[in-house]
């Protein structure tokens, strides 16, 4: 029932797969093993998103050649 | 100028080979005009000034009119597509500044300024130019509204032109920090404004095109923002470079301008994909808002477990049903059923065993009372007793069978007696009567 997926790695992908989740479920009657599945796994995503959410930290980098460096 | 004559060579009329190249029919000696006029580089992108007249406008919604100094005067046309473009309104007697190319009306072989733009006469340089190229890169398609790619709805890495003392990168990252921290900032550093500024912009344009490049698929940017705080027209003079404008063309992901001016367009307004009027406005553009992300995320967890809920009701509303029904068609039923036909045989086998019993037994009473009726106790019960020799048992139906002094056992009703007989009389008793006196 589960599918084996890879956890997703950027939020991009955890947001749509949670999409997808709510998706299915909403969307009609499934199997009950196939609706828990999905339920299950909405959670986890859910909290993956959260987690990914409140654990960002804006980073910063600069690209410059050295020719630029001295730039005014 | 030079002229670039074409020789004639129409076969419908008789080759004047005498004359050779200086010979033309009429309509190949128009269009030679014509293209002489479209090719050249000056008369095909000229501004002039002078005071419109004679305006009019077709049913067509071309605008014809006349532009005049003084003694001369030149006749224009603006078409339809620059008509509904055109902002300024023309109206007899404004002094304005046309840009437009010369070209000649073939029918009645008149030259004419095929106006694309109506500008003040007393237009800057700076605005002129700025039209023209805007006129031009307008033409080329680089502002086409179908070129315009969405921004990404969960950005990871955006690249960043700007100044990197200003306060501009600061305010962007404050915007970014606060709204959706989960980003990588990639800043390319750039004059944004003096002489230098558009070709640093080109080149830090170049260098965040490179780092994309060279990232691993689906790690590059997912789009730049070019930016820069307010600032007067002259200012802004280098997002209205044209090498700018190809560079912002030419990147291989979604540009935002930010230029940070609200009312006047930039031409890297124009070509970006999307425009911000502020740096700070850009930054949220470009990013989702990460508080109502999270509500977003709880709504849908919450959605979830309804879902899950009513799933888990109707799978249980579909048990009940099924277990009613089976219920219906189950073996223990058929059982009951079964059973309850047994008992219902057994209720009326033992009522009919009764009713058989009873008539049975009314059946033997009878049997029993007829029986009763023809025993000899019967008899004995009236008063009638059977003597028998008390030796042998043998029953006495004569005074003859016993001797005198012999024990004779006499059988009554109820019990038995036992006695000698004292005395006999002998003959003369009828039958039925008493074998031997009281």
């Amino acid at each position: 029932m589960e599918n084996e997926r890879a956890a997703p790695t950027t939020f991009e992908e955890a947001y749509d797969r949670l999409r997808k989740a709510i998706e299915e479920l909403e969307a009609g009657p499934l199997p009950l093993d196939a609706a828990m599945a999905r339920y299950e796994e909405g959670v986890r995503l859910a909290r993956l998103c959260n987690q990914m959410l409140d654990s960002a930290e804006l980073r910063i980098q600069h690209v410059l050649r050295e020719s630029e460096e001295d730039r005014s | 100028m030079q002229a670039r004559l074409r020789p004639a060579a129409s076969p419908a009329g008789p080759p004047q080979t005498a004359l050779g190249a200086h010979f033309f029919r009429v309509p190949d000696l128009v269009a030679c005009i014509r293209d002489l006029l479209a090719a050249d580089p000056v008369l095909s992108d000229v501004w002039g000034s002078g005071e419109l007249a004679e305006l009019t406008q077709s049913a067509a919604g071309h605008i014809y009119f006349t532009i005049r100094d003084g003694g001369a005067r030149i006749p224009a046309v603006m078409f339809r597509s620059a008509a509904r473009r055109q902002t300024l309104p023309l109206s007899d007697g404004y002094w304005a500044l046309v840009h437009g190319a010369v070209g000649i009306y073939d029918q009645r072989s008149i030259y004419q300024l095929v106006a694309d733009v109506v500008l003040p006469g007393d237009a800057g340089v700076l605005r002129a130019q700025f039209e023209a190229l805007r006129l031009r890169l307008e033409q080329e398609g680089l502002f086409a509204s179908e070129r315009k790619r969405p921004l990404p709805t969960f950005p990871r890495r955006i690249g960043v032109v700007t100044s990197d003392s200003g306060a501009v990168i600061h305010d962007m990252m404050h915007v970014w920090q606060r709204r959706y921290p989960a980003l990588d900032i990639v800043l390319a550093p750039s004059a944004v404004q003096g002489e230098e500024a558009p070709r640093q912009l080109v080149a830090a344009l170049a260098r965040l095109v490179d780092f994309h490049a060279t990232q691993p698929l689906g790690e590059g940017l997912d789009a730049i923002v070019l930016a820069r705080g307010g600032g007067s027209a002259d200012e802004l003079a280098s997002f209205n470079d044209e090498r700018v404008a190809r560079a912002i063309f030419g990147s291989p992901v979604p540009v935002v301008s930010a230029v940070g001016h609200e009312t006047d367009y930039t031409i890297a307004d124009l070509v970006a994909d999307v425009r911000a009027p502020t740096p700070s406005a850009a930054a949220e553009l470009l990013t989702p808002d990460g508080a109502e992300l999270r509500q977003t995320i709880d709504g849908i967890a919450q959605r979830m477990r309804r879902a899950l809920h009513r799933q888990l009701a109707m799978a249980r509303g579909s048990l009940d049903a099924s277990r009613q029904l089976l219920a219906r068609r189950s073996p223990a039923r058929l059982v009951d059923e079964h059973r309850r036909r047994v008992d219902d045989s057994l209720a009326r086998g033992t009522r009919a065993a009764r009713a058989l019993m009873a008539l049975e037994r009314s059946r033997i009473a009878a049997c029993t009372a007829q029986l009763a009726a023809l025993s000899p106790l019967t008899t004995l019960s009236r008063g009638y007793a059977i003597a028998s020799r008390a030796d042998d048992g043998a029953v006495l139906t004569d005074a003859l069978q016993a001797a005198m002094g012999e024990r004779i056992a006499v059988r009554l009703a109820r019990g038995r007696l036992v006695g000698e007989v004292l005395e006999r009389e002998i003959g003369g008793v009828a039958p039925g009567e008493a074998p031997h006196g009281e």
